[in-house]
């Protein structure tokens, strides 16, 4: 039988797919809602009464106003960071070592800190050591006099406590992949007990401990709650650059632009010497024999216990001073004593459109960040080059914007015809979409990249056209992955407060900012009930998060 | 018999890298036809190329005579079998069995007698409610077969479906696959690297190196009359020896000089000089010093590995050279031991002399006859 033998020298039609679709809208939302903001603040920060100049940056950097609030933020971060790692490390270390008892029930209430708004747990530490704290009246009463909680060391000391948890996380899970026989190496070369963590152990798991402070460094230097109740007239930057933009003295955009670039520069520039230090220092280790926990003497296991307690009900103190207070009778700042569901009854009367604000937004929030999550991530991983590479690098920008920043430069952006935004709720789940789609993204790539590439083409070649394949087969797959990656988000985003603080106006006002304006109003009844639902809005979503991953850890 | 797949002039890039160089293969109806090379030859991406998960940048692809470049995978109608099962784990037995079907829109009651059908074929019937992480490797492969042949497809690739399997229940699947394929007559191309594998079980072996085919053949052609030095090595274990040809007359007779040897052989060609002569250690017979015949080697045992039916010798030459040779062990008498002197018939009536470059055969064997056989 004779066939044509003539060679087709391009055979083929390139075709766009799904894919390509994908792809392009991808970058044009991204483009439109992140890139666009971000430059449009470049620019304006250059810009002083109509014509370009260096006058904002000069001002900064001359006048003691503006840059001690930098020197402020550098402060406090780094002392926070440096706590939360010496807290973080000695935690993780016996949780993952040692046989501790409870210790599911200490991994929930280290979650459960670490996704608290941290300016809750501020604002639990003015109820217990502010000027009218219990706890300051409690000892002024018995003679003692204890600082004021207010200050940069307010700020450090809510910071430590509220951000371990990132250092310990990351530990524990580079302990468990530490080769044990590297350790016994050491031993049976001399080098034991505490001389052998700090020259085997630490070493090994430095470059974990470094991506866990970076994350406590980025989380406190981009903070805007806590500094605002607890820092009384010591600024940071995320404050002076809110302040600027919506200043009652009249607003300074160009000003907070200037303020916004000079904290991204920051944030950047510690992520890339973050990036740096991991790039020469990360040893790739295959655990042949991941360590085993170790059981200590009855002795040495109540002590390592007590450490760990002692730790972890300090952290989660706030959370629960915030929800007995819910519960007290009180006639607005003033604590009249005796059990009542008062505060409840008054902010269900008071804030009923914020509670709904809060769900609907982060559920629509929520919706778009699982479709999102499921398409780019695929693209992301399945559809590997040079340009979706690109594409995943932009979708990560956020993780080093802080709230503040993102807000101010959406409202410059989106605040005039053709496209004006400001004071709509969709700004506002815009802001939260773009924020922390991160996380869905990274939970949404992690289970995908468990997922066997073959059983797509198994499912094509038996006749299931690409596109239908996805939905029949990886989608599904997928789904606990994306799930989880998007419940994380969700917690996060009724937890908000930086952006939105600036975003809200009057009508789209959410849970937390109600909080936040409850305290400055010092009703701080309704503040705790109003923080208790969103603990318990995130308890919940916790347990869901376990219960479709089927892992009783979670990671952050 | 005709013709069921014709790849043409088929070249394959990935970049600057050429993977695929000018594939011509014919596999005829039913045929079981294996693409065999080490990892990197690029007989993965062939497949792929027929089952249509890769488009060639060159050549034409024929199932029977429709042209398939532009036919995207799923209308293509292949059983494909992967190397890691590419079971569904989200769905059991039967619905991995059915999923094909169910894309074929058969009605549901006949989507029942298939695939218990299929399970039957495969004796994995009893497990069909099972969730596949209940399945072992060897339980899991079958249902990927079974999926594979339910569908009544075209064509069936195995892309080396057997190598996460232990080597026990590999044998055994590879008969089944092998008697599956026959009672159901339905050309199969299957990957492997292993050779004996693939000597096991194909009707017909492309032998493929660096994005080419180097020898398309019977299972025992390939064997015995490797056309160069890489399938002589790649197949089956040889010996290499340096060789100098020297013709003696017009008709191509020639004298071939090996470790001092002189051997007589007859070549397709005139050809003098620098070749490689190529003699596998069954080919090797083993003789007593005492044979004074001219063509024998004399060298000494050094080692001696006993295998159970044969034993396997190296032999040191006098030059230093070290080759293996195999003897059957039927008797304690005639084992060998280290340290005792041989001579060494090379055998040249079955040896295949390559020329200095190993691309191409000089000699006629014994089993150069096979090549017509073809």
């Amino acid at each position: 039988m004779s066939t044509r033998t003539q060679v087709l020298k391009k055979p083929f039609n390139l075709r766009l797919d799904f894919w390509h679709f994908v792809i392009i809208a991808a970058f044009i939302l991204i483009g439109f809602f992140l890139i666009y903001p971000l430059f449009n603040i470049f620019i304006n920060s250059f810009w002083q009464d109509g014509k370009a100049s260096l006058e904002n940056y000069q001002e900064f950097f001359s006048r003691k106003y503006y840059y001690s609030a930098l020197i402020n933020s550098f402060i406090v971060s780094t002392s926070a960071t440096f706590f939360a790692c010496v807290l973080g490390i000695p935690v993780a270390y016996a949780m993952s070592r040692f046989n501790i008892p409870f210790k599911g029930v200490f991994h929930i209430l280290i979650i459960l800190t670490l996704l608290s708004p941290p300016f809750i747990g501020a604002y639990s530490w003015i109820l217990m050591l502010g000027n009218n704290g219990f706890i300051t009246n409690f000892l002024a009463n018995i003679g003692i006099e204890i600082p004021s909680i207010y200050g940069l060391h307010g700020m450090i000391w809510v910071f430590t406590l509220q951000f371990y948890p990132h250092i310990y996380l990351y530990v524990s899970g580079a302990l468990k992949t530490i080769d044990v026989s590297l350790e016994e190496a050491s031993s049976s070369l001399g080098v034991s007990g505490f001389a052998r963590i700090r020259k085997v152990t630490l070493p090994l798991i430095f470059p974990t401990v470094s991506t866990g402070a970076l994350m406590v460094f980025m989380a406190s230097f981009a903070d805007f709650g806590t500094p605002m109740l607890i820092g009384q007239g010591e600024k940071v930057l995320p404050i002076l650059a809110y302040d600027q933009f919506i200043s009652e003295m009249g607003s300074n955009p160009a000003m907070a632009s200037t303020l916004s670039m000079i904290l991204l520069s920051v944030t950047t520039a510690v992520l890339l010497f973050q990036r740096h230090i991991m790039n020469r220092k990360t040893y790739t280790m295959s655990s042949l024999r991941p360590p085993k926990v170790i059981k200590l003497s009855p002795v040495k296991r109540t002590l390592a216990t007590l450490m760990v307690m002692g730790i972890v009900t300090l952290s989660i103190i706030p959370q629960a001073t915030v929800i007995t207070t819910s519960f007290l009778k009180t006639n607005g700042p003033v604590f009249v004593g005796g059990f009542s569901l008062d505060s409840y009854r008054e902010v269900l009367y008071k804030v009923p459109k914020a509670i709904q604000n809060t769900f609907t937004y982060a559920s629509v929030a929520i919706v778009i960040m699982v479709i999102a999550g499921l398409l780019l991530s695929y693209v992301v991983v399945r559809r590997k080059s040079k340009i979706t590479s690109f594409l995943d690098a932009l979708i990560m920008i956020p993780y080093v914007i802080p709230g503040t920043v993102l807000g101010i430069s959406l409202i410059i952006a989106f605040n005039k015809p053709p496209i004006e935004l400001t004071g709509t709720w969709v700004i506002l789940v815009i802001a939260y979409v773009v924020r922390k789609l991160p996380y869905t993204m990274r939970s949404s790539t992690a289970i995908l990249h468990q997922i066997d590439k073959s059983v797509e083409e198994a499912s094509i070649s038996l006749g299931v056209p690409p596109m239908k394949t996805f939905f029949k087969t990886t989608a599904v797959l997928m789904i606990p992955g994306v799930l989880s990656g998007a419940i994380l988000s969700w917690v996060t985003t009724i937890n908000e407060l930086s952006s939105t603080i600036v975003l809200y106006y009057g009508a789209t006002a959410t849970i937390t900012v109600s909080i936040y304006s409850e305290v400055f109003t010092s009703n701080f009844g309704t503040a705790a009930a109003l923080a208790s639902m969103l603990s318990l809005a995130t308890i919940i979503s916790l347990i869901i998060i376990m219960i479709i991953s089927g892992k009783k850890e979670i990671s952050v | 018999m005709q013709d069921h797949v014709k790849i043409k002039q088929i070249c394959k890039f990935f970049g600057d890298n050429k993977a695929l160089d000018d594939i011509n293969i014919n596999i005829k109806k039913g045929e079981f036809f294996t693409l065999l090379g080490p990892s990197g030859c690029g007989k993965t991406t062939l497949l792929r190329i027929l089952a249509g998960f890769y488009q060639q940048e060159e050549g034409n692809l024929f199932f029977e005579d429709s042209h398939m470049n532009n036919i995207p995978a799923h209308k293509r109608n292949i059983g494909m079998v992967f190397q890691n099962y590419a079971i569904f784990p989200h769905l059991t037995v039967f619905e991995n069995v059915a999923y094909g079907l169910k894309a074929r829109k058969i009605k549901k009651d006949e989507i029942k007698v298939k695939v218990t059908e299929a399970l039957d074929m495969v004796e994995l019937s009893h497990l069909k409610d099972r969730q596949p992480s209940q399945l072992s490797g060897g339980q899991q492969q079958r249902v990927a077969l079974a999926r594979a042949i339910v569908i009544h497809p075209g064509l069936l690739l195995m892309d080396e479906p057997l190598s996460n399997l232990d080597a026990k229940l590999r044998v055994k699947m590879r008969e089944d696959i092998r008697n599956l394929q026959k009672s159901l007559n339905i050309t199969t191309i299957y990957v492997t690297h292993d050779q004996e594998e693939a000597l096991a079980v194909s009707d017909r072996i492309a032998v493929m190196s660096e994005g080419k085919v180097q020898q398309i053949g019977k299972p025992h052609e390939i064997y015995l009359s490797p056309v160069n030095k890489f399938v002589a090595n790649f197949i089956g274990t040889t010996n290499f020896l340096d060789a100098e040809i020297e013709i003696i007359d017009s008709d191509k007779h020639a004298t071939v000089f090996v470790e001092g040897a002189a051997l007589k052989t007859k070549l397709f060609e005139s050809a003098y000089g620098k070749g490689i002569y190529s003699i596998r250690p069954e080919q090797i017979k083993i003789k007593e010093t005492g044979d004074a015949n001219s063509a024998l080697v004399e060298g000494e045992i050094v080692d001696a590995t006993f295998l159970g039916e044969s034993v396997v010798y190296k032999i040191r030459f006098t030059s230093g050279t070290l080759i293996s040779a195999h003897e059957h062990s039927i008797r304690y008498n005639m084992l060998r031991k280290i340290g005792d002197l041989v001579k060494v018939d090379l055998n040249p009536e079955e040896a295949v002399i390559f020329d200095e470059s190993g691309e191409e055969v000089l000699n006629e064997h014994k089993n150069t006859s096979l090549k017509e056989t073809v």
